[in-house]
């Protein structure tokens, strides 16, 4: 592919995910200056999406710019690592609109911040003031069971693991029980009959 | 500016449709063929379901509570509990119905339930066996 | 700017308006019937499924995603099944992929009857909203019947799909094709060659064809401005290669030729389905075995899957992390550039009348921008 060989001149290296997906990974460093060099010199004019990762036990967010040429045959992503802590992104919007709100959304899902971004405001949650909910460490749960309660009929529910073992074990019990009074009716009759035994013993 | 002629008298002959039979049903009299595999409302088998739970594990809304029932239907149930559906929280997608072992759980092509105690919502599924036998 | 500002009215169109299309508001200054500033707020429909997928297994999350859109959801099913079979490597057979190309189009002909309806109702047009919803209740009957489900159908699988096409049911989907066909010309002598709609939508709502591509508008309102592009030709999935259809063009790319390429797409989406008809396998497994839901572990790898919708492409960007839980899935709908890029553009000096048309000719579909 051609623009394998023009990456490798920028040492950079594309990877074939699958038939119309490639991928690329840069660091932070040169992430604009190659998605310009994407838009102007290789054709790739199209902005798609710009998703964003949240690597939790790395620390970092994985961000993903989808490019498209004209010929739209084809995705490439550029793939670029930065750190959770105060995360900054350069805003893209001034070479692609559409940029303005993929970012702004980013923005308040991940806390990603955009330097000399217009209107970083609230894109659907209207006086958020928890953290931003898309990172892996709000607890969606735990935030739904402080807002709201749980319908109370519901708690005659029973754990059925618990009720398999309860089962088994009086299943158990009921057999050892059944097995002592067998063992307890012999006995019972061997006194009855000591004779038998006076018998065998001889 | 012409007139359009044909975009002012084409669409007049709308004015035909007025002397065709109408598409509705007349509800209560002629009711919709429901078909069959159509996903409605929960039914179980309680002679055939083993109480594993499968159901209640792999339900994403957690709508799935095991309860005890009246009384023993299948002395092979493994934990005596049988399921009990929230349908507050079913979304009817069923992976329940998918994921039963012995197949006991079904959905019915049943789906009209209306009570005013949003407690009522809490769906004891009826025992299949019998709906059959109501129907033979 | 500021000076045009000054003696404007602010009204909210919606969220609570029969114009709109959806949970969604624009924020309208007007200076007498002319708009001159516009604002899209959403932010009455987040359900947050992007973080209810990183809760739930594969198998799980699969039953949620057909939610994203409400009129149209199949093609985020086809799009989370494909993204799985890509990251954990599954092949489906071709009696599968069939039957999920069919589903796809008679999904996008059960869309774009919905959208007409729409599109008449918002220039006032009261017949044809309760025709096409009418035709299009045909389309879901046929779902009911394939999938157990009337919208929601949950119904492509990662694997596959879950259910075999019913006897005779090509039958009544071929049945069904010819009514539609009839139907098609009686929209168009009541509302595509429509004086009052030509009226209305000539002129009105034009896109800039050189902003299209660089924007990354998709769809029809791309089409409309004379650019061939579909992802079912450029890059085709599923059964799509092997079929064969056009891609409907118009030059003008206002509200009517926009129209025009959806009435072409509908006629196209009936050909297509024809030749699926003549060519669905008899035999063949339809769903893929494929691991218990706790044991359906995804690689640490990511992807980026599209699918052209009725109303553009629609993709999905999805990372697993070794774990039988999806790390990431985001969605990438034609509608959240429509609705905030271009829509506040194009309001901009037009007339207060022509909001909910406009809307509507876009494609616009609250629920899959804020997911």
């Amino acid at each position: 592919m051609d623009l394998a060989s023009k990456l490798e001149k920028l040492s950079l290296e594309l990877v074939q995910k699958q038939d119309y997906l490639y991928s690329v990974t840069i660091d932070f460093e040169r992430l604009e200056s190659l998605l310009l060099s994407f838009l102007n010199e290789f054709g790739y004019i199209t902005l798609d999406s710009i998703n964003c990762r949240d690597d939790l036990e790395d620390g970092f967010f994985t961000i993903t710019y989808c490019l498209q040429t004209e010929e739209r045959d084809h995705v490439v992503m550029i793939q670029t690592k930065i750190q959770r802590e105060n995360a900054s992104l350069p805003t893209m919007h001034t070479i692609w609109p559409q940029a303005e709100i993929m970012e702004r959304e980013m923005h308040e899902m991940f806390g990603v911040d955009f330097p000399g971004h217009p209107t970083l405001i609230d894109f659907a949650l209207e006086y958020w003031d928890n953290m931003p909910p898309l990172r892996r460490d709000f607890d969606t749960l735990e935030y739904v069971n402080s807002m709201n309660p749980f319908r109370e009929q519901r708690n005659d529910a029973l754990d059925a693991k618990e009720e398999m073992k309860k089962k088994r074990e009086a299943k158990k019990a009921a057999k050892l029980k059944a097995q002592q009074e067998a063992e307890a009716k012999a006995a019972l009759e061997a006194q009855n009959n000591p004779s038998d035994e006076v018998k065998n013993e001889e | 500016m012409a007139i359009d002629v044909k975009g002012v008298l084409s669409p007049l002959s709308a004015i035909g449709t007025l002397f065709e039979h109408p598409r509705t049903l007349t509800y209560p009299e002629v009711k919709k063929d429901i078909p069959i595999g159509y996903r409605g409302f929960h039914i179980n088998n309680l002679e055939t379901c083993v109480g594993c739970a499968s159901c209640e594990e792999i339900c994403m809304n957690d709508a799935i509570d095991m309860i005890h029932p009246d009384r023993e239907y299948n002395v092979k149930n493994t934990s005596g509990c049988i399921p009990r559906i929230d349908y507050g929280r079913c979304c009817w997608c069923s992976l329940c119905t998918d994921v039963c072992p012995p197949g006991s759980l079904k959905l019915d092509n049943i789906c009209t339930h209306a009570d005013c105690d949003p407690d009522n919502f809490l769906y004891m599924p009826k025992n299949h066996k019998n709906i059959g036998e109501e129907a033979s | 700017m500021k000076n045009d500002l000054k003696n404007t009215i602010k009204i909210f169109h919606g969220p609570q308006h029969p114009g709109i299309t959806g949970n969604m508001s624009v924020e309208l200054d007007l200076l007498g019937e002319t708009i001159k500033r516009a604002q899209t707020h959403v932010g009455y429909l987040h359900r947050g499924f992007e973080k209810l997928v990183e809760r739930r297994t594969v198998v799980q999350a699969f039953t949620i995603v057909c939610r994203i859109c409400v009129p149209e959801p199949d093609p985020n099913e086809e799009n989370f099944a494909r993204a799985v079979e890509n990251l954990a490597g599954l092949e489906i057979s071709e009696k599968a992929k069939y039957i999920r190309t069919m589903v796809l189009e008679m999904q996008r002909l059960a869309t774009m009857f919905l959208w007409m309806g729409g599109q008449a109702g918002s220039i006032g047009l009261g017949l044809i909203p309760q025709w096409s919803v009418c035709d299009r209740d045909y389309m879901l009957d046929l779902f009911e019947e394939l999938t157990g489900g009337r919208v929601y159908h949950m119904y492509a699988f990662p694997g596959g799909v879950r259910r075999d096409l019913p006897e005779g049911f090509l039958d009544k989907l071929s049945d069904l094709l010819d009514y539609y066909e009839k139907r098609i010309i009686v929209y168009n002598n009541t509302f595509f060659d429509n004086v009052i709609f030509k009226k209305r939508a000539i002129g009105v709502g034009v896109v800039n064809r050189d902003e299209v591509l660089k924007n990354g508008y998709v769809g029809q309102t791309m089409r409309a401005c004379g650019i061939q592009k579909d992802v079912r030709k450029d890059m085709p999935y599923l059964m799509y290669d092997k079929l064969d259809f056009d891609i409907p063009i118009q030059q003008d790319g206002d509200v009517y030729a926009r129209a025009i390429v959806r009435r072409d797409e509908m006629l196209q989406s009936i050909r297509i389905l024809r030749q699926i008809i003549k060519q669905m396998p008899k035999e063949g497994d339809i769903l893929q075995k494929i691991p218990k839901h706790r044991k359906f572990k995804l690689p640490a790898d990511d992807t980026y899957v599209q699918t052209e919708s009725a109303r553009g492409a629609m993709s999905y960007y999805m990372a697993g992390d070794g774990s039988e839980k999806i790390r990431r899935m985001q969605v990438r709908g034609p509608s959240l550039v429509h609705a905030y890029t271009l829509l506040e553009k194009l309001l901009v000096d037009s007339e207060l009348a022509d909001v909910a048309m406009t809307m509507n000719s876009l494609g616009i579909c609250p629920p899959e921008i804020e997911r």
